[in-house]
């Protein structure tokens, strides 16, 4: 269960991993916005192309990426085939009542397949190669421009590191839990619905518990070392531009000129 | 100025459920001086930790009075307080904020809102003498409980309080490391005059107090220098000095009839 979440980040030292995460966190934005600009088959072409290359640059087995893909490969089925069955138009090969199979519907069918496959692809990039806390910082700095309408980014993002600090300790101890409840005797997975929920509430409330005193006792800690909620604080990490975050910003407005050259064909 | 007192306990009383006639902590007095190490010591239960937390004025007493440097702790005066004062907890797994070790060491420097280089020098200094600046990058899933400790333990120097308390923060390590941890944080203690509360089952490091405040179902029992109440409080185990020192005087051994320290056994055994 770990590897849902916080197992995500593969360590290493390529030039992907060593990009500062706002510019990842920006490009992954903006690869997946211009997935919508491209109208024609060459233009996936070239992304695919690149994507490929930009995964390949991870220095990450090609698995990692196609385990990204496959909790979501019903859904990404199902939207493509009611692109492909329910699109009219070009050569029309089949059709019984609104169902069809044409021409058409194969292309957008695959735009849409490469759309969904391309977007994951490229997001998995981003949480493969950013550390959790790094990519956290990198949403702070996004949500930077917010701070005028007096929304406190500051403990938005603490709150959102101190939630990714304690995914793992919830994880182990539902496992803790699981298996005392089991060592009683306790046997999951069985029965109707109805039973099998109540046999969760064992689970659910001795986490809710410690969840509670666990927070509880983390206030205490932060109010101790003198943490105010809305109270100027300095940063102890701090991004720094490099010259190859400019490196990767220059390519992705290549890549921009590109898919509108492509577009053309 | 050797009578300052760094903290200043008087009566105070305190229970958790105000619909319960036990109070978990009954008509507590005593003081601290400045730059004194005190141990404080008791049995499971008996109040030690609901002490700690009324000590950083988490907890407010029922009746009676807590000064830290002259200054009562009150709702107005605790965030000054607690500038002076840095406490350790006693659970490591629930005091750590950061997702990295360093970057939960920073925490209470970003609070105090210091720059980036004098957090950076911080920061490495306090997991210097904790032994864990090879660890810095860690996140708390990859440490085991001692380590997690020391980080707790290394948040606190870096903050830079006149006065550390300790909650049981050296159990989990083991005995070499703890000896030496000890030592090092004797020597900044002597260095910058601070004053160290340490809450602790083991005798030893008791034994090495100026002081020890024995606390009994939430009442004080006895306090003063560990050779005075090792020697008095039969009921209590006493450091392995003089448990050993017992053992020989029943064994017929002819060795002086009164408390000694590690040191004292060691140069009468060595005569
Ligand atoms: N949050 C709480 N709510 C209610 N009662 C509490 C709470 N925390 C502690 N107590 C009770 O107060 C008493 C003193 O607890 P405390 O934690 O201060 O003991 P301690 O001396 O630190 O023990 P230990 O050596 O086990 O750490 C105990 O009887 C405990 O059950
Ligand atoms: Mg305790």
């Amino acid at each position: 269960m770990n590897k849902l979440m916080m197992g995500r980040y593969f360590s290493g030292d390529s030039f992907l991993h060593q990009l500062d995460p706002r510019t990842k966190l920006f490009a992954t934005l903006y690869i997946i916005a211009l997935l919508f600009f491209v109208e024609n088959i060459w233009g996936f072409l070239l992304l695919f192309a690149v994507t490929f290359f930009i995964m390949h640059q991870t220095g990450i087995a090609l698995v990692a990426f196609i385990n990204g893909v496959k909790p979501l490969i019903w859904l990404i089925l199902f939207a493509v085939m009611l692109r492909i069955f329910f699109t009219g138009g070009g050569i029309v090969y089949f059709r019984a009542g609104p169902v069809m199979l044409s021409s058409f519907g194969l292309i957008t069918g695959f735009y849409t397949f490469s759309r969904f496959v391309l977007m994951i692809f490229i997001s998995t990039v981003l949480t493969l190669t950013t550390k959790p806390i790094d990519l956290t910082d990198a949403i702070h700095a996004l949500l930077k421009p917010l701070q005028i309408f007096r929304i406190s980014i500051n403990d938005f993002a603490l709150m959102l590191s101190i939630s990714l600090r304690f995914i793992p300790n919830l994880l182990d101890e539902t496992t803790k839990i699981v298996d005392a409840q089991r060592a009683r005797g306790v046997v999951f997975g069985k029965g109707n619905i109805i039973q099998q929920m109540k046999k969760l509430v064992p689970i659910v409330l001795p986490l809710f518990a410690s969840s509670l005193k666990r927070a509880e006792e983390l206030a205490d800690v932060m109010e101790v070392k003198g943490y105010q909620s809305d109270q100027k604080r300095t940063r102890y990490r701090q991004l720094k531009w490099q010259v190859r975050d400019a490196v990767a910003l220059l390519m992705i407005v290549l890549l921009t000129a590109a898919v509108v050259f492509v577009n053309r064909l | 100025m050797p009578n300052l007192n760094a903290i200043q306990v008087k009566n105070i009383k305190f229970r958790y459920d105000l619909r319960l006639d036990h109070h978990v902590l009954s008509d507590v007095s005593f003081v601290v001086e400045k730059g004194k190490w005190v141990s404080i010591i008791g049995e499971n239960g008996s109040g030690k930790s609901t002490l700690a937390r009324l000590l950083v004025g988490l907890l407010p007493p029922e009746s009676g009075s807590i000064f830290i440097n002259n200054q009562l702790v009150d709702e107005q005066s605790k965030g000054q307080i607690r500038k002076k004062l840095g406490i350790v907890f006693q659970n490591p797994d629930n005091q750590f904020i950061g997702t990295t070790v360093e970057d939960d060491v920073a925490f209470g420097l970003e609070n105090q809102q210091l720059s980036y280089e004098e957090m950076h020098n911080r920061v490495a200094e306090a997991l210097k003498v904790v032994d864990m600046y090879e660890h810095r990058a860690k996140d708390p899933s990859q440490l085991s409980g001692g380590q997690k400790q020391r980080v707790a333990i290394a948040g606190v120097l870096a903050l830079q309080p006149e006065i550390m308390i300790f909650d049981e923060s050296f159990v989990m390590l083991d005995p070499l490391s703890r000896r030496e941890l000890l030592e090092s944080l004797q020597l900044i203690q002597a260095q910058y005059d601070l004053t160290i509360i340490s809450i602790t089952h083991d005798r030893n490091e008791a034994a090495l107090a100026d002081k020890v405040i024995v606390l009994e179902q939430g009442k004080l029992i006895s306090e003063g220098a560990p050779a005075n109440i090792f020697a008095e409080e039969k009921k209590l185990t006493p450091p392995f000095a003089e448990a050993l020192r017992r053992r020989l005087a029943t064994a017929g051994v002819s060795i002086p009839n009164h408390y000694m320290s590690e040191e004292e056994l060691v140069d009468w055994l060595c005569k």
